[in-house]
């Protein structure tokens, strides 16, 4: 009796359900011949507007393209604002999709979901780029476009992957400016978050071997980097340690951003200002330091041109347009990318000072 | 209509949690209409449901003996790892094809059996809180698989087991079916065996339940292997489904399981609640939060919206329990009271 009770309610509720969902199909598709059964009208109309995504003009309103970020914070709530402007500029059906932790497993899921609406283009900074792979495959199965940030070691898997900048000339970014600070000569210390990150490590080689090329004077005080572990305490302590076992130390560069860890070691030492830093730096976590003088000059690239740039290009890829060496995707630094294979390398490293750095907030 | 009234009153919870889902699934049908419920995203909705679906019913287990059990996203990652290793070819002993996806199947049951083991044993023998003792085991079994693969994802399987987690039967996916077959036989367990009957009762009174002479420590061994056992399925279909395996992979799941579990009826204080309610709640939750992609909400609309789901659930069963209570303390007085006249 109960479960016959159980069934039935459900069962209503499903038929209403899917009656509904029917009135609603056969709305859209008026061209459409009604077919009886409720699952093959609904195939016919998923069929009619794929076919009619692929007559679509060049017109961006046509096109809707998601991005999927990370999780919430400052940065991607900055390039949230981006994508917004984008939308502004050109009318593009764009929109952001904000998991509700940094988890692999809600990327997946919202992916999932964008598939079955059937959505023109999927932009996504993968927190897992291997765990994303199969659903990456999925939606281009589908026909969707899949645009990528900060992934390019799965670029074979996308239509394009977008980066702000080639690692290497970030990298050297790091050593001139540091060199500048320092005057072109003394002991430095380089930091990375840890020593599996590879764009931490590739930042770091480039600078490295940029000073050994550049500035004979500049000596390297250990072979390999010391890791922060992406704390501002593991950099405090790490700053601290390297001040004790090198008090000559006339500099730091951090590729992880925490270079605030270091500026503190060194005013705890009263060296803030003396000993030079350089560091990627958000400006929500460095506007202190390199106000006080603590750090030179903090580098970073702008999230919000970033995601204007791949949801410009997924939109390109979408449309038939298509993108090549030289394509311009509107944002700044973007203006004229650099493709190799399915990477697309902007040149837009973004360099923070005293001066400029309320200008930003993310 | 009497019959109607006694029966959903037998049930309440369940039947407050059959009424909330119809009315999300009608609110879902007016609002979306054929985004919702067009047959692929039916489908992309059942592929989402399993890898979840698994944790929440090893929540659901620990949960109904009173306990919790933290690990099982740890034991889930870590079972994935070593059957990933399996997969991949560095551990498969010469294996080939089937025998590989076997072994690795094997290896996936023994690992999550000993993860099983350890929590059980560590809360039977030194009666700890399985709070604090899953706390430790999620620990160290998370260590187990940072130690092994130094953090960084194991993929590059075995394409035979990857096509495992894409597979489609009779319009669902292969292991949406999995998901709902092992959820029946563990309703069934539960209600119709002695062992689920012990276990009910283990949950709702443990002191009675040694007094009735039953074997407590035995009971919560099994209890937890149970649970491991599923977390480890979970384990195997985020590997078909990814393709690769990593420590701290759906992490935030682990809230998730608990907030079904309450949902569907379960007493986080054990002995009460039935798989069916859970697997509704699962289901629930899986139609909203497409719901809340398809609508683009922030995420916090999304808490705010799951919170609220919450409280009225539990609110609404907290004032029916009160309500009935009343109810039988008032029939039951104006019995004494007949009787006395």
């Amino acid at each position: 009796m109960k479960k016959k009770f159980l069934s039935v309610v459900l069962s209503v509720a499903m038929a209403a359900t899917l009656l509904v969902g029917c009135g609603s199909t056969s709305d859209n598709s008026s061209s459409d011949t009604q077919t009886p059964a409720a699952e093959e009208s609904t195939d016919a109309a998923a069929d009619s507007t794929d076919a009619a995504a692929d007559n679509k003009g060049a017109d961006p309103a046509d096109y809707k393209v998601v991005m999927v970020v990370k999780q919430s914070d400052s940065w991607f709530d900055d390039m949230a604002t981006g994508i917004e402007q984008l939308k502004k500029d050109t009318g593009l059906n764009v929109s952001v999709q904000v998991p509700e932790t940094g988890d692999a497993a809600s990327q997946i899921s919202i992916m999932e979901d964008l598939i079955a609406q059937d959505v023109d283009a999927i932009c996504v900074v993968p927190n897992d780029p291997n765990a994303l792979v199969p659903t990456i495959e999925k939606a281009r199965e589908a026909g969707i476009v899949v645009v990528t940030h900060e992934a390019p070691g799965i670029a074979d898997s996308v239509d394009l992957d977008v980066e702000a900048f080639v690692n290497e000339t970030f990298g050297e970014l790091f050593a001139e400016k540091l060199a500048t600070a320092m005057g072109g000569k003394g002991k430095y210390a380089g930091f990375v978050g840890g020593l599996t990150m590879e764009t931490h490590m590739a930042w770091y080689d480039a600078a490295v071997s940029y000073l050994k090329a550049n500035y004979p004077d500049m000596e390297n005080v250990a072979e390999e980097p010391y890791e922060d572990g992406n704390s501002v305490e593991g950099a405090h302590d790490k700053a601290l340690e390297v001040l004790k076992a090198y008090p000559d130390i006339a500099g730091f560069f951090d590729c992880s951003a925490q270079g605030g860890g270091i500026c503190e070691a060194l005013q705890e030492n009263d060296l803030g200002g003396t000993v030079k830093v350089v560091s990627l730096a958000l400006p929500s976590m460095s506007a202190t330091y390199l106000k006080d003088g603590s750090m030179a000059n903090g580098l970073c690239w702008r999230p919000a041109d970033a995601g204007y740039a791949a949801c410009y290009a997924a939109y390109l890829i979408a449309s038939g347009q298509g993108v090549s060496d030289g394509t311009d995707l509107k944002a700044t630094g973007y203006e004229s990318i650099s493709l190799d294979g399915n990477v697309g390398y902007g040149n837009a490293p973004l360099e923070f000072t005293a001066d400029n750095i309320d200008d930003y907030n993310f | 209509m009497k019959k109607v009234k006694s029966f959903l009153e037998k049930d309440i919870d369940l039947s407050i949690l059959v009424g909330l889902t119809a009315a999300v699934l009608l609110i879902a049908a007016f609002v979306f209409g054929s985004s919702m419920y067009s047959a692929r995203n039916i489908q992309s909705m059942a592929f989402q449901i399993p890898e979840f679906g698994f944790l929440a019913l090893a929540m659901m287990l620990s949960n109904m003996v009173g306990g919790i059990d933290l690990s099982i996203i740890a034991n889930a990652n870590t079972v994935a790892i070593f059957t990933a290793y399996v997969l991949n070819g560095t551990w498969a002993f010469g294996t080939q094809g089937g025998a590989r996806v076997a072994l690795a199947v094997l290896v996936a049951l023994c690992t999550s059996l000993v993860f099983g083991l350890l929590n059980g044993l560590i809360i039977a023998k030194t009666s700890a809180p399985s709070l604090v003792a899953t706390l430790g085991t999620m620990t160290l079994i998370q260590g187990v698989g940072m130690a092994i693969t130094g953090g960084t994802s194991v993929g590059d399987i075995d394409p035979l087991f990857s096509s495992f987690g894409k597979a489609i039967f009779l319009g669902l996916p292969v292991i949406f079916w999995l998901f709902l077959i092992v959820a029946l036989v563990l309703g069934l367990i539960l209600s119709l065996t002695g062992f689920g009957r012990k276990l009910y009762l283990y949950g709702g009174n443990p002191v009675a339940a040694r007094f009735s002479g039953f074997h407590n420590e035995k009971m919560s061994v099994l209890v937890f292997m149970l649970t491991a056992v599923l977390s480890g399925i979970a384990g195997l279909i985020i590997l078909s489904r990814v393709n690769s395996a990593k420590v701290g992979y759906g992490d935030s799941y682990l809230l998730q399981t608990m907030i079904v579990c309450v949902i569907g009826g379960i007493d986080p204080n054990g002995g009460k609640g039935k798989v069916g309610g859970v697997v509704i709640a699962i289901i629930l939750m899986q139609v909203m939060s497409s719901a809340f992609t398809i609508m683009s909400l922030s995420p916090y609309t999304k808490k705010l919206i799951w919170g609220i789901m919450l409280i009225l659930v539990l609110g609404l069963n907290h004032i029916i329990a009160i309500q009935s209570k009343k109810s039988t303390l008032k029939k039951s007085m104006k019995a004494l009271a007949s009787a006395a006249k």
